[in-house]
């Protein structure tokens, strides 16, 4: 029985592949970028979200945590003590009002599987089939090879999809070759230093494997997500596409414009959005850098 | 030259219409570069949006005059002479640019009023036109004429009167508790669909000879010979009734080409008096000809009864022998054809009815459910969608009227091509196409005792009900509360916003050992009220048999002349009697939450459940809250609710489907609710899916608004487990986003949707495709939202005239994103 963190699966999800897909999201990442709209993803233990808003004051998790870490203070306002807190999610498994909320569970590959087959028939309309995003998937192996060879191998078993960060090791990758149809590979800075800077790595062995599965993979697109003031500029997208144009079989560059749609999780995390500055772009700047992209022959679609 | 009532109205009813109406040119350029409508077309939409829906006299005026002279004669007969009457006296008008004329009153929106039917109109005669559903506006002369001339007449004399005399109060009880609906109390029998092309092939002179054939058939030793004979003549009447409308028509057409000094427009008017002097009397030669003889039959239809959804079925089966002639010989091009069909198309727009204000709480409309059916199978189970077909698509793309409802047949022969200019239209965000699937109608009506071929070449009439197109009687009775069931099986059959006992002793629900029990209860409920419901509908059906024949719509119905039995007798090839199930996912998520949290966790018990609805859950927040965020809901494809579902289906189908009418026809469910979901649900207590007591139901077979929250695929996976053969009809609301229809590709995913959703067997669905900040916007800003076109149920209206409880229940619907 294989088992891996999970924090979301989404169906009818129009952008992670071709067709209609399901994603499963898988817990745990590598990087730390600042602009991350899925910051509970990033870890690979689960998280609960707090919705104060959406509190009854019923009392009810501070009755059912084991440890007795969630206290509520004179003004109704309810501090968890991170020494006691283990969390294991039972005050959010009973919080009616889901103002507290676990993200992230524990699933066998045969659950996933359960929830994926249920939308073969929308898959086989479509040419879709099933993503693994993340975090980054790649960081649970195991879990992820087995649940995508399990499906691939299945009699419902259609296309696959893989959006990576690419920061694991190319023996990880190359071990999941034969059963993704797709990789949808981020690439985030051509300057290392910067990259660095903003994501807590550096990106030599992201682009070094982006080289290696461009010879060996089935398709992969090279995806940018756009960060006004840390990537947007005109020589970095430059510069990523002439890496890309330079690569084989890679002719498919797509532009994830800049959105603040994760930053009330962050609040709900009770943590700060790093880019609490940043506002999205002009839709013209996004559209200047596609023109700047397709000169070097590549094909370019906005919003992945 | 017609006829002229003794009316001082502001203008002549042979009159065109004033000139300040008049924006364009009379005779417009035929096609634009652009391929879009033309100018007379978008004068006829700019007619439509700014004209102000009206009450009429002439109708009333007709029927009363022709009462009056004809008592004593047979009842047929009296019908016959009724609609002779009318057809005499209905202004004649001819409209700017028209190239296919008739009105089924003096004004675009205008209503006729159906006295012998109803007395609502009297009773809100001064509130009617500043009601807050479907105002209509009417004149003190219309008031007046009404009042002394109208009116007293009627007195005892209504089909309303029959109706008291036979209906027992506890039907009345359960109908004002909201436990059901009736129809047929304020409005005939409706839901028509008939044989078109009867009538473009044959003329009325055709259908004449068919029944004179009949006459002398008739044999002297049958017990029922007057009867059938005093019918077959009474047909006679009303098809030269129709001829004659139709040379009236030819009349005035005439006339306005002498006036007119635009040479184009005088032989665009003389063309018209030509085509009216033939049909409907004769059969239709060219594609002009056949949508004239199609429209003048329409009206009669619309102005014999005042039956809703005069549905026109297969539109683009029964027209395209006539296009393709008219084609093939180079009588018309292509883009005149197109004009045509437009210009049709603001006809069909033009047709409104005011309903008593009790229907317009449960049907919130102006448009009257012209449903028009593109696309489907051919008898032989080929695709049969044609050139006509797309020229419907953008007929609607160039109009974008509410009417007709444009709903597209999808089979498993259906072409890419086709599915996918379907989605393309529905981009316009109109709500339309509806989307259809042939297969699960076919299914469905071989089930109920149609041939194979007369199953395929059904089409969908009303919201989503499928018929037998020309050979049918498929009503719908009206609207049956699942959910008011549940709350008295909760309840030991006492209505919990009254204290009263409404329904039988099903047992306390405290008592309850088991999950079973509560089934047993609620089954127990509905096998009451459904016992009730035919009750009713079967003594309305016997008293429109007896007092309100229909010659003109049994002269176009097959099988009615062979059996020399009106259509309210049974006379069609087909008989079916249909009751509209309302609530469906609202009972389902309810037996979710009893289900889990009662009966297996014992998060609480019953005692506790039944003191939280009885107190409509003030103070009970956090039960109410586990009951939404902490229980299996329909429409997320989890296997637990839905069966819920499932079961909830099939009880009702159980139950309806033992009972027969008086006509010896069975009994069959639907799932649609119009706007019934408010109604009923405004007098329905608190529900165990955590719904306030008061609020709206769940709407047709959709998930609870709000409780699917895994996307449209799940939500259609689980309607998909629902038996839709086993109805006859079921409506599934979807609303997205419109970045979901953004590109090619995602048009493709769309279709995809669609056709995952028919492989399991879906019925139905429907798409608003609209900004929920638009929908904000328009509540805000009415006036700035005049065309914004929704669909509502199994129609699209649009928004800003709906009532304000219907607006919010849409903005509820759950909007599936990207």
């Amino acid at each position: 029985m294989i088992e891996g963190w999970i924090w979301d699966i989404k169906k009818y999800a129009l952008h992670d592949g071709p067709g209609i897909r399901t994603t499963v999201f898988l817990k745990g990442c590598p990087l730390r970028c600042l602009w991350c709209c899925n910051p509970e993803s990033q870890e690979f233990s689960p998280r609960v979200f707090w919705d104060k808003e959406k509190c009854l004051h019923c009392g009810l998790c501070v009755e059912t945590c084991p440890n007795q870490a969630v206290v509520f203070d004179d003004l109704g306002d309810r501090t968890v003590d991170p020494e006691r807190c283990e969390v294991c999610g039972l005050c959010a498994e009973q919080c009616p009002g889901e103002a507290a909320l676990l993200a992230g569970r524990r699933v066998t590959v045969e659950e996933v599987l359960e929830e994926v087959r249920k939308d073969a028939v929308y898959f086989s309309r479509s040419g879709g089939g099933l993503t693994l995003s993340g975090g980054e998937p790649l960081a649970q192996p195991d879990f992820a090879y087995h649940l995508l060879r399990a499906y691939k191998t299945s009699e419902y078993g259609l296309h696959t999809t893989v959006d990576t960060c690419g920061n694991v090791p190319w023996s990880t990758l190359e071990r999941f070759l034969d059963h993704v149809d797709l990789f949808l590979y981020d690439v985030k800075q051509m300057d290392s230093e910067k990259h660095h800077r903003l994501t807590g790595v550096c990106n030599k062995p992201i682009l070094e494997n982006l080289a290696c599965l461009a010879e060996s993979a089935k398709e992969v697109v090279v995806r940018v997500p756009l960060i006004p003031g840390c990537n947007d500029d005109e020589g970095n997208i430059r510069r990523t596409a002439e890496f890309a144009q330079n690569l084989p079989r890679i002719d498919r560059l797509d532009l994830l414009p800049y959105h603040r749609l994760g930053e009330p999780k962050y609040r709900r995390l009770a943590v700060d959005y790093p880019l609490q500055e940043t506002k999205t772009q002009p839709k013209e700047v996004v559209e200047r850098l596609k023109a700047i992209v397709e000169d070097y022959g590549l094909r370019v679609k906005i919003g992945g | 030259m017609t006829e002229q009532t003794h009316l001082h109205l502001a203008e002549s009813p042979t009159s065109v219409l004033p000139p300040h109406e008049v924006h364009a040119p009379s005779a417009a350029p035929r096609g634009t570069e652009t391929g879009g409508p033309t100018a007379r077309v978008l004068l006829g939409v700019e007619r439509n949006q700014s004209a102000r829906p009206e009450l009429f006299p002439f109708r009333a005026l007709a029927v009363t005059r022709s009462y009056r002279e004809t008592e004593g004669e047979p009842i047929v007969t009296r019908r016959a002479k009724m609609l002779r009457r009318i057809l005499e006296e209905q202004p004649v008008t001819i409209q700017e640019g028209e190239l296919i004329i008739g009105m089924k009153t003096l004004r675009p929106r205008g209503s006729p009023i159906f006295p012998e039917i109803n007395a609502w109109v009297e009773k809100d005669l001064d509130t009617i036109a500043t009601r807050g559903d479907t105002p209509f506006f009417v004149t003190e002369e219309t008031k007046r004429v009404l009042r002394e001339e109208v009116f007293p007449y009627w007195k005892g004399k209504q089909i309303y009167d029959r109706l008291l005399e036979s209906v027992p109060q506890e039907i009345w009880d359960a109908d004002e508790r909201g436990i059901t609906y009736n129809y047929f109390a304020s409005r005939t029998i409706g839901h028509i669909t008939v044989s078109y092309a009867k009538v473009l092939d044959k003329g009325m002179e055709g259908i004449i000879a068919d029944v004179e054939r009949r006459l002398t058939d008739l044999s002297y030793e049958d017990p029922s010979y007057i009867h059938r004979k005093q019918f077959l003549e009474s047909v006679i009447i009303a098809c030269e009734s129709a001829v004659h409308f139709a040379r009236r028509h030819a009349v005035e057409a005439h006339r306005l080409a002498q006036l007119e000094s635009d040479p184009a427009r005088r032989a665009e008017l003389e063309k018209t008096a030509e085509i009216c002097e033939r049909v409907p009397a004769l059969p239709a030669r060219t594609f002009q000809e056949a949508l004239q003889s199609f429209w003048f039959t329409q009206l009669v239809l619309n102005l014999e009864t005042d039956a809703h959804a005069i549905s026109p079925g297969r539109f683009d089966q029964y027209l395209y022998p006539f296009y393709r002639h008219s084609i093939d010989s180079e009588e018309l091009t292509q883009e005149h054809a197109q004009e045509l069909l437009d210009l049709l198309w603001v006809k069909f727009d033009e047709i409104t009815l005011a309903k008593d204000g009790g229907e317009s709480d449960t049907s919130s409309s102006y448009p009257e459910f012209q449903n028009l059916n593109i696309g489907g199978l051919a008898p032989d189970g080929k695709d049969a969608s044609n050139e006509l077909s797309f020229m419907c698509l953008t007929a609607l793309e160039h109009v974008k009227l509410p009417q007709p409802q444009l709903s597209a047949q999808i089979s498993s022969k259906t072409s890419p091509k086709f599915l996918l200019r379907c989605c393309e239209v529905l981009r316009l965000g109109t709500g339309m196409p509806a989307l259809f699937n042939s297969d699960t109608i076919t299914l469905g009506m071989v089930n109920r005792g149609k041939s194979l071929q007369d199953a395929r070449s059904g089409s969908v009439n009303g919201c989503v009900s499928p018929n037998c197109d020309g050979k049918d009687r498929m009503a719908s009775s009206g609207y049956f509360n699942l959910a008011k069931c549940l709350e008295l099986a909760l309840n030991d059959g006492i209505e919990r916003l009254t204290g009263e006992q409404v329904g039988p002793a099903t047992g306390d629900p405290t008592s309850f050992k088991s999950f079973d029990d509560v089934i047993g209860a609620f089954r127990g409920q509905v096998k009451h009220f459904v016992e009730l419901k035919i009750k009713y509908d079967n003594t309305m059906r016997d008293i429109y048999a007896t007092y309100c024949p229909v010659p003109f719509t049994s002269a176009v119905i097959d099988d009615c002349i062979d059996n020399a039995l009106d259509w309210h007798k049974g006379g069609a090839r087909y008989n079916q009697a249909v009751i509209s199930g309302v609530g469906v996912g609202t009972v389902a998520d309810s037996l979710a939450g009893i289900k889990k949290h009662v009966f297996e966790d014992g998060t609480f018990t019953s005692a506790q459940m039944k003191l939280a609805l009885d107190e409509d859950y003030a103070g009970h927040e956090t039960l109410r809250q586990v009951l939404i965020n902490k229980t299996p809901h329909y429409g997320n494809d989890d296997d637990y609710a839905d069966d819920l579902a499932v079961l909830t289906q099939g009880i009702f189908c159980d139950e309806v489907e033992k009972h027969r009418d008086i006509q010896g026809a069975k009994y069959w469910v639907n799932l649609l609710p119009t706007t019934a979901h408010i109604a009923l649900g405004a007098v329905t207590g608190a529900t165990p899916d955590g719904r306030f007591a008061k609020h709206w139901l769940s709407e047709g077979v959709s998930p609870v608004q709000g409780h699917d929250r895994n996307g449209p695929t799940a939500s259609c996976r689980s309607v998909g487990k629902l038996d839709h053969a086993r109805c006859n009809g079921t409506l599934l609301n979807v609303k997205i986003n419109p970045q979901c229809l953004g590109s090619l590709a995602d048009l493709h995913k769309v279709a995809a949707l669609i056709r995952g959703y028919f492989d399991q067997g879906g019925h139905h669905i429907q798409f608003n495709v609209v900004d929920r900040a638009v929908l904000e916007d328009a509540l805000e800003h009415p006036e700035e939202h005049r065309n914004l076109l929704i669909r509502v149920a199994g129609y699209s209206d649009y928004f800003v005239v709906l009532g304000p409880d219907i607006q919010k229940e849409i903005l509820s619907r759950t909007e599936h994103n990207l």
